[in-house]
């Protein structure tokens, strides 16, 4: 069921009519679905800051709009290109994206402390967000070159490939940007066939290291309160906290808690959540975008996103599953990697069930590298199903 | 195309990655779950309060009224240049504007607008004061002037009989952070006023009024959004004390004479002029303890905090060298109280049978008690005399005598029958009356002179109790200290026939209604007489007491007899009664305290008037002439200047 017949040395070239017959409809509509809800949250969270400086109310919401459209051309794109051109240009993509990594620090903009940013004149493009993709083509490649049989070598190589853009990234400072990198490789390396024992082995590396960077001062203090205040974050947002940095931030997780809280079962009804309205939520339009929806539509709401979000990731896996090769199966693992880690991430953050980090939800939050990124990414599991018997 | 081949466990590992994936959406929504249902309540509540402001605007503060509705203090719209903080941002050229206008540097303005004692939101006041043409200047060219408002604040105002009586109707001040954190319950905010000192303390829960309350939206970086709710504030009541606005600025008037008249009298034990300081005076009515003036000179101006008192005018007033005019000698004065504690002596003697009301003693000008000799003033000797005629010519040897019996008769009436009177009169312990800082004044006891001894070896001879400090004790001497308005309440209390009234300053409160409108005050609340303790005697020993204190003023030999009669005088038909008292003071360089107290007419009395003057010799050489010039006021007769009379006789 994984991939067809072993033996079928020639595979029937089918039309690219019959191929399309195969797109999955149901991803499609979740994800275009979850990305219109998002431009609809976007509005409300930032429909009266715009108003009193002036703006039009739409100006986040237009922008993000087009960013939709565009996103499901680049789906469109990618889903119409076979993914094994896209497996054997994997080294040229993989290249241009570390290349691009390493642009962004002489010819970036820097914003919000991060140099993590191109300026083509209003818009910003962020080259980690593409890093993402070319990564998962290029683990899927190399991992798929070897059939399964990961020895201790290729594992090496694996984990130098991911390295050398985690590091870029962590360096920008964007150190959650880097995690979905590693959410990406753990799902290649797990699915992809390395030894239970090599698993075993990086899980305590793993574990040794994030001990070791949150208490030996590798990560600069304002990143390991933004880390660890999650844990420690009273209930009400006290504004005595406001005094210092960290305060701050535990000050933005208590309002992010009580306006998510503040929505209830069935919320206050879009438009009308108090907190998103005056804006007691920083950032809500790009990483707290989910407490919008949380305090205007509730339980029930937020209930229904998060099972928008899990038929999305339902598919991924499906495509994975039915992928004619291993190079597919493991496109559709990374993108599912990349998609569930920001997914958890993100509302966990919001919810204080996990530390802040500068996650975008995919499909929601204000961003058009992100927006593409996401949509980029379903283009190639649509791809990998489409073609499936091909 | 070749097939890999796949791994054997692939399909595991795929698995693996559902179950994992599965229990991550499962997690995130057992998060929503508590968040939005469980937590719910919490968040909403919190919701609820987080985007709304209360800006608070502190209401008129109700007048003070004297006992006819004379205004003693009102308020005064005065002009102000305010600064609403969040619109007028470091950096804004509106501050240069503002700080050549006021003349001032840009960093100066910016110090009094982050005045921290102003709540955020509220319009933080950086030019009280201002000149008409620094607010019409604003007014004109408002569109240069974002988030500055030329307005009006109300202040306090004082009219000459405010300013008379200072003492009793206090000040208002800026509520400091300590007071801040024991009120904020009920509702006051940083930069509000309040009563200070005088009835603006004691009755600012009347005067205070509701602040006007206006909740707003705000957003999170402080944005006001709208306006949600509005209440207007609501003045204060009117207070109505029982003061006598004329009488007070007589009663004023004539201690700052009689000081006068007294520095220019020649002391012979201390061979200098007196230096007289100080001095107060006291009127009441004995019918239910109400005050009717309550005078303390040196005095203060109470306009001067208004808006904040300067530093050194603070000092001035608080300075020994200027007698610390702040001080309110009515009250926290305290003094020998001479002879005037005879009363005391002679109610306590009827009272456990030591004389009657027609006993008669030998007065041999000097007596022996232990191994000390006590004599009267200047060793008069006045011969047989009753309880009458020692109060009129104050025999200083019947009352020693008296005070020795109590001692000697400890067996039986225990250590302080004595003091138990005079607690009685309301001597020892603060009166009551509604003012801060009243003190207590001191009725020694053995068992004060043992303690006082034990903590201060050094300061004190003796902590045994003699037989002649009873003696002493019985003429006002010894220890005994006593503030002008106990000596004037516990006579109230003796001329009504033995009920202390707790002395009274409030009459009612009551609204201001609109006399535009024709709509007559209300009255809110009226205040009534509380008793503090009675001192009974029978109508005859009473009525000799009486007959005494009368003597003192109408009887040719009475210590009083040269101050209030002149030949036609009409205060002759007043029937006034009263006691003179010449307290000796042991500090180096201290002079006699000239004490008189009083109340008239004598069978029916209506007025108790009680002057004590510093450094200022006897009894009736100042004070009772102080005293008889506020009968003046009382009788509405002109004021007859103060004249230093000619102490005859014993007249202590």
């Amino acid at each position: 069921m994984i991939s067809p017949a072993p033996g079928n040395r020639a595979p029937r070239r089918t039309s690219a009519t019959s191929t399309w017959l195969h797109l999955d409809v149901a991803l499609v509509l979740a994800t275009v679905a979850i990305a219109a809800f998002g431009v609809l949250m976007i509005y409300t969270a930032t429909r009266d800051q715009l108003q009193i400086q002036g703006l039009a109310p739409t100006y986040y919401a237009k922008k993000q709009a087009i960013f939709l459209v565009l996103g499901v051309v680049v789906m469109g794109v990618l889903a119409a290109i076979d993914y094994r051109r896209f497996r054997d240009w994997a080294v040229a993509i993989y290249g241009l994206s570390v290349l691009m990594l390493m642009a962004v620090y002489v010819v970036g903009h820097k914003s919000k402390g991060a140099q993590a940013w191109f300026q083509f004149g209003s818009y910003q493009f962020e080259p980690s967000e593409f890093a993402k993709i070319g990564l998962i083509l290029a683990l899927a490649a190399y991992t798929a070159q070897h059939r399964g049989r990961l020895t201790t070598r290729s594992l090496a190589v694996l984990l130098a490939l991911a390295a050398i853009p985690f590091a870029l990234i962590y360096k920008q400072p964007d150190l959650g940007s880097a995690l979905v990198l590693a959410a990406v490789l753990l799902g290649v390396l797990v699915v992809g066939g390395t030894p239970g024992r090599h698993l075993a082995v990086l899980a305590l590396v793993t574990v040794v290291g994030m001990f070791g960077v949150v208490h030996f001062g590798v990560l600069k203090t304002y990143q390991r309160d933004r880390l660890t205040s999650f844990v420690n974050t009273p209930d009400q947002p006290n504004t005595k906290l406001l005094a210092t940095a960290a305060g701050q931030t535990q000050y933005n997780l208590a309002e992010s808690k009580i306006t998510i809280g503040d929505g209830g079962l069935l919320g206050k009804g879009i438009g009308k959540g108090t907190q998103t309205n005056l804006s007691y939520v920083p950032e809500q339009r790009t990483d707290f975008i989910f407490t919008a929806v949380g305090e205007q539509v509730g339980l029930v709401g937020s209930g229904l996103l998060l099972a928008l979000f899990a038929v999305v990731a339902w598919r991924i896996w499906r495509a994975a599953a039915l992928a004619r090769d291993q190079v597919g199966t493991l496109i559709c693992i990374g993108v599912l990697g990349m998609l569930v880690f920001q997914i958890f991430e993100n509302m966990g953050m919001t919810m204080g069930i996990m530390p802040i980090a500068g996650i975008p939800l995919p499909f929601m939050s204000y961003g058009g590298s992100a927006e593409l990124a996401c949509f980029a990414g379903i283009g190639l599991v649509l791809n990998v199903r489409m073609r499936r018997f091909s | 195309m070749a097939v890999p081949p796949e791994p054997a466990t692939a399909r595991l590992r795929l698995t693996v990655v559902l179950v994992v994936v599965g229990c991550l959406f499962a997690a995130l929504f057992a998060r929503l779950w508590f968040l939005q249902v469980i937590n719910a309540p919490v968040a909403t509540k919190t919701a609820e309060t987080n985007g709304v402001r209360i800006l608070y605007t502190q209401a008129p503060r109700g007048r003070i009224l004297d006992r006819n509705g004379n205004v003693l203090v009102g308020n005064v719209n005065e002009p102000v240049i305010e600064v609403q903080r969040q619109d007028v941002p470091a950096g804004s050229p509106v501050l240069d504007r503002l700080a050549a206008l006021m003349g001032t540097s840009v960093t100066t303005l910016q110090g009094l607008i982050a005045n921290t004692q102003y709540a955020p939101y509220t319009p933080v006041p950086v030019l009280p004061n201002a000149s008409p043409s620094q607010i019409l200047y604003v007014q004109e060219h408002q569109a240069l002037f974002p988030g500055v408002t030329a307005t009006t604040e109300t202040v306090r105002s004082y009219t000459p009989m405010g300013v008379a009586a200072a003492n009793i109707v206090g000040y208002v001040g800026q509520i400091t952070g300590t007071e801040l954190t024991k009120l904020k319950a009920q509702g006051y905010q940083p930069g509000d006023q309040i009563g200070l000192a005088g009835v603006e303390a004691t009755y600012e829960s009347v005067l205070r009024g509701q602040p006007g309350v206006t909740r707003v939206q705000v957003d999170s970086r402080g944005n006001v959004l709208g306006t949600i709710s509005d209440s207007a504030p609501v003045q204060g009541h009117d207070l109505r004390l029982t003061i006598d606005g004329p009488i007070q600025q007589a009663a004023v008037a004539a201690v700052q004479q009689g000081l006068g008249v007294a520095r220019t009298q020649y002391d012979t034990v201390t061979k200098r002029n007196f230096s007289a300081p100080a001095g107060s005076a006291v009127v009441e009515d004995p019918r239910d303890g109400t005050v009717i003036a309550l005078a303390t000179y040196p005095d203060y101006d109470p306009a001067a905090f208004v808006g904040g008192i300067s530093e050194a005018q603070y000092r001035y007033y608080t300075d020994p060298a200027q007698d610390e005019p702040l001080l309110d000698r009515a009250i926290q004065g305290q003094y020998a109280p001479g002879s005037t504690f005879k009363l005391v002596t002679a109610s306590a003697a009827l009272q456990d049978g030591f004389i009657s009301a027609n006993s008669v003693f030998h007065d041999t000008g000097s007596i022996k008690i232990g191994n000390q000799v006590f004599h009267n003033d200047n060793s008069e000797v006045l011969g047989n005399i009753t309880l009458s005629t020692a109060i009129t010519e104050s025999s200083d040897i019947y009352f020693n005598t008296l005070g020795a019996d109590f001692w000697n008769s400890r067996g039986r009436l225990g250590d302080e029958a004595l003091q138990k009177v005079a607690r009685a009169y309301g001597f020892g312990g603060q009166t009551g009356i509604a003012l801060p800082n009243e003190s207590s004044g001191l009725i020694p006891t053995p068992k004060s002179v043992a303690a006082a001894y034990k903590q201060y070896p050094k300061l004190y001879a003796t902590g045994t109790w003699y037989t002649g400090d009873s003696a002493q004790m019985a003429i006002g001497q010894f220890e005994d200290e006593v503030t002008p308005l106990q000596l004037a309440n516990a006579y109230a209390g003796f001329a009504n026939g033995g009920t202390v009234y707790q002395p009274r300053l409030a009459l009612d409160a009551q609204t201001q209604g609109d006399p535009a409108a024709g709509v007559a005050p209300q009255v809110v609340q009226a205040y009534t007489s509380k008793v503090n303790a009675t001192v009974p005697l029978d109508p005859a020993q009473h009525a000799a007491m009486v007959a005494g204190f009368e003597g003192v003023v109408n009887n040719p030999k009475g210590t009083a007899y040269n101050d209030f009669y002149f030949p036609g005088s009409p205060l002759e038909s007043k029937d006034i009664a009263g006691k003179t008292g010449t307290a000796q003071v042991t500090a180096a360089g201290k002079q006699d305290t000239s004490v008189f107290t009083s109340f008239a007419p004598a069978s029916a009395p209506t007025f108790e008037v009680t002057a004590l003057m510093e450094d200022s010799g006897y009894g009736a050489s100042i004070a009772a002439p102080v005293v008889r010039q506020i009968y003046d006021a009382l009788y509405g007769l002109p004021a007859q200047p103060v004249a230093a009379v000619t102490a005859k006789g014993a007249a202590t």
